[in-house]
């Protein structure tokens, strides 16, 4: 009876939180606890016309931004050029916090082809039309097995898609709206995420040798290890093997908006004040190395504040916040002031709500999400193929990697978000330095995309890796206890005989345990670096893993020789449970 | 604060039922299980989600926020008790499990799901991935009766997922005959030429018991795939 008490007290203690959290609680566009409101257009628009003085025409200045092209929203794109603009919410970003992109550069990515598979893209939108090609359209609201057609938005679609493409490729120079990174890039839009999500359609937005870099702003919750066909992932081992005539089609993926999201996105009647702490690594696809994953990056240079971590995170790109208090992404919006974001009801600011900037509320200054980062660097990749189409899957996330810059680098171990500590236990690491001297970190993965530095490396890059190469060694049948509620945790090695060089560690883990949420995994190289695969007490409410792929990319370049040991821990007390058999697959040259 | 006590009070009855339930573990194909704890009735909440929105609520916010966030297994259980009860209605009384790759699911007599554009005015339980779960009384035997599209639960995510009744095989490479699932109770119904798969349908009166099984041990196949689709991708 005791122990029911101390539950009930627990419980009890739980409703009085649920009432003290609810003024924050909500849609995403409720304002966080120490942000001042909206305020409206006087005082914003203030602070974004300071921003014009920066502006020049003389294009050999690639520090400020070019008037001459006359894209009237441009100055309010910080993730183009940031300086230190409000770009309409009610406060700054960081002056010099962008892709560092020359604006001047006459390499617009013409002729490189972007799939945005959405759940529409509004492909007659008067910012995207000019680069849209009709031919390479789908529309997977149709029965197939062909799905050509219209992308654009139908019932119950939305803006996404268009402000994606928008982001990677909207026009420039044509006086109006902004720009996208790569302004001539050609457009194949498909209307995907809202029709029947059944293999075959996975399959199908994956395939197409038309097709340059497909832009993936989409992603399953990651409250339970989501369920991705072994089909699919097949599809996009193809895609990086065979299409792009054998240099492999470039796969861009968010990382995720899961940072701390409620429970409810897997459990609907779970109580409201239930979280977990979402992980990359929980989407199967992101646990294999075909695709790109993007985190997504504030207008002050750190991580925005849903983007989700993880080891198979590879870059970051702006994202932003909400757009009302912090800096969003300007970009395309669905047409018209009854669709879309802006709207003349809005209640974000008056640029949504069609200000003199925004007459027919085409445009939307409330894009974010590791969905506006994943088309940023989509965007980038189409600059660096315009300067070298010869480059492979394998030398664009090299290049991304070699050139990304260490943001936030002077932070150090993270606690956890809500207090679920475990003693002699470090939550989340910091900056890791590898054997290879690449630096990583889970939030940012090799760190923030520099576009400058990447299209000019790309620009002479040649590789010789040959084919990729995998390894796959695993333990015995181990049936190994783990501790419970102890940084003790179990661990145990397996020795790998191969002399290649490391693209991608992945591993896989049999683990029965009554909550796996409780976990966190590590692992470390023959090498010395460690990586956390899993994080401790996240919330994940499930009873097993089996079959589930994690990725670490933090091993880049390291040799693979040696002993790989695995720990796993369990922070929180009564669930126990045990590792079974592992598996580490290494994917290098 | 009263509301909130009298609330804690009632949950707590819940659990309290909970702790004195008896929870079965089957492993055989066909299970008879309990442990079933999720309110699909409740999960209409869903489509209350705003698709409109290209926010999410997820955030770093500081720790005197976050701390009052709860994730600690205990309080899961609860939340997981409480729900019990509904669950039975959907699932419980069917009593039939299916290993599909491993993983033990229960499959529900009293649901169907149908793809949107096939939606007549049913009373929608849930949508998921392009469909629509309804009610549907069933008087046939669930894992022969392949006319409709299952609503199954998985054991381990506790979550609900879609058997579509398609299977996608990947034929030896030494294989060169045609259509040979045929042979299996299944009908073809596409093909995937570059990856070399065949999509089939389960005919009706194929028993989808240990139907991966026999499929693999045919060796005539690489690979086999029962499509279940759990949870769907949404807009990041």
């Amino acid at each position: 009876m005791p122990i029911k008490f101390i539950i009930l007290s627990l419980f009890l203690t739980s409703c009085m939180d649920m009432s003290a959290l609810s003024p924050e609680k909500g849609n995403g566009n409720s304002s966080s606890p120490n942000s001042t409101n909206e305020s409206d257009s006087g005082s914003n628009q203030s602070s974004d016309d300071s921003s014009s003085s920066n502006t020049s025409n003389n294009p050999s200045d690639k520090t400020v931004i070019p008037t001459t092209g006359v894209d009237p929203l441009l100055i309010y794109q910080w993730h183009l050029k940031n300086t230190g603009q409000s770009s309409f919410s009610a406060s700054t970003g960081t002056n010099g916090v962008d892709i560092n992109l020359d604006l001047n550069s006459s390499n617009d990515g013409a002729g490189i082809v972007v799939a945005v598979s959405d759940d529409a893209v509004q492909v007659s939108h008067e910012d995207l039309n000019s680069n849209a090609i009709d031919s390479l359209h789908r529309n997977y609201h149709l029965s197939g097995p062909d799905f050509s057609g219209s992308p654009e938005p139908g019932n119950n679609d939305t803006a996404h898609g268009t402000a994606v493409a928008g982001i990677i490729l909207a026009s420039s120079d044509n006086g109006i709206g902004g720009r996208g990174v790569a302004p001539q890039a050609s457009l194949a839009g498909f209307r995907f995420l809202n029709a029947t999500q059944t293999t075959e359609r996975f399959v199908d937005q994956a395939n197409g040798s038309e097709i340059d870099i497909f832009n993936y702003s989409y992603g399953y919750p990651t409250c339970v290890f989501s369920a991705y066909s072994n089909t699919y992932i097949a599809q996009q081992e193809y895609g990086v093997n065979s299409l792009r005539s054998g240099k492999g089609a470039i796969y861009v993926k968010s990382a995720g908006n899961n940072y701390s999201s409620s429970l409810r996105d897997c459990y609907p009647t779970a109580p409201s004040s239930f979280y977990y702490l979402g992980n990359a690594n929980l989407e199967a696809v992101n646990s294999y190395p075909f695709s790109i994953v993007v985190g997504a990056l504030s207008a002050k240079g750190i991580a925005s504040s849903y983007s989700t971590p993880g080891s198979s995170v590879w870059v970051s790109a702006p994202g932003g916040e909400y757009g009302k208090d912090n800096p969003a992404i300007v970009t395309t919006d669905l047409e018209g002031c009854d669709v879309g974001n802006s709207t003349n009801s809005s209640t974000q600011n008056s640029f949504e709500r069609g200000n003199s900037l925004n007459t027919n509320c085409n445009y939307t200054s409330v894009m974010n999400g590791t969905s506006a980062a994943a088309p940023m660097v989509s965007g980038i990749i189409a600059l660096m193929l315009k300067v070298n189409s010869s480059l492979s899957w394998r030398d664009i996330k090299y290049i991304l990697a070699k050139t990304a810059d260490r943001v936030d680098s002077t932070r150090g171990a993270e606690a956890h978000p809500f207090g679920n500590n475990l003693s002699g236990h470090i939550y989340q690491d910091g900056w890791i330095q590898n054997d290879a001297d690449f630096y990583f970190h889970n939030w940012y993965g090799f760190g923030s995309v520099n576009a400058d530095a990447a299209i000019a490396m790309a620009a002479t890059y040649t590789s010789d890796w040959g084919n990729m190469t995998r390894t796959s060694t695993s333990s015995s049948n181990l049936s190994l206890s783990i501790p419970d509620n102890s940084s003790i945790g179990v661990e145990n090695i397996i020795n790998v005989n191969s002399e290649l060089t490391i693209e991608a560690v992945q591993i896989m883990v049999d683990i029965d345990h009554t909550v796996i949420g409780d976990l966190g995994i590590e692992l470390t190289s023959p090498s010395g670096t460690k990586s956390q695969l899993m994080m401790i007490n996240s919330g994940i409410y499930q009873t097993d893993i089996k079959n589930n792929p994690l990725l670490s990319n933090a091993f880049y370049m390291e040799g693979a020789k040696g002993d790989w040991r695995i720990k796993v821990i369990d922070g929180a007390g009564d669930d126990v449970g045990t590792l079974n058999r592992w598996t580490v697959n290494i994917f290098g040259h | 604060m009263k509301k909130i006590f009298t609330l804690s009070l009632i949950l707590f009855g819940f659990w309290l039922v909970g702790v004195f339930y008896d929870f079965s573990d089957d492993k055989e194909v066909v299970v008879k299980d309990s442990s079933t704890d999720i309110n699909i009735e409740a999960k209409k909440e869903l489509n209350t989600v705003n698709k409109k929105k290209i926010h999410s609520d997820a955030k770093r916010l500081p720790a005197s926020i976050n701390n009052k966030r709860k994730i600690t297994s205990k309080s899961v259980k609860i939340s997981k008790e409480k729900f019990k009860e509904d669950m039975k209605k959907y699932f419980l009384t069917s009593r039939v499990g299916l290993v599909i790759e491993g993983k033990q699911y229960i499959l529900s007599k009293e649901l169907r799901a149908i793809p949107k554009n096939n939606y007549h005015g049913e009373k929608i339980i849930e949508k998921m991935a392009g469909y629509y779960i309804v009610k549907y009384q069933s008087g046939d035997d669930i894992l022969t009766s392949n006319d409709h599209i299952k609503v199954v639960y998985n054991k381990s995510t506790k979550r609900i997922g879609l058997l579509t009744g398609r299977v996608i095989l990947k034929a030896n490479e030494a294989y060169t005959g045609d259509n040979l699932e045929n042979n299996f109770g299944l009908t073809t119904i596409n093909k995937i030429d570059h990856l070399n798969l065949t999509v089939a349908k389960v005919d009706n009166g194929t028993s989808l018991a240990g139907l991966e099984q026999k499929l693999k041990k045919s060796g005539v196949y690489e690979n086999v795939e029962l499509e279940i689709i759990e949870g769907e991708v949404h807009a990041n």
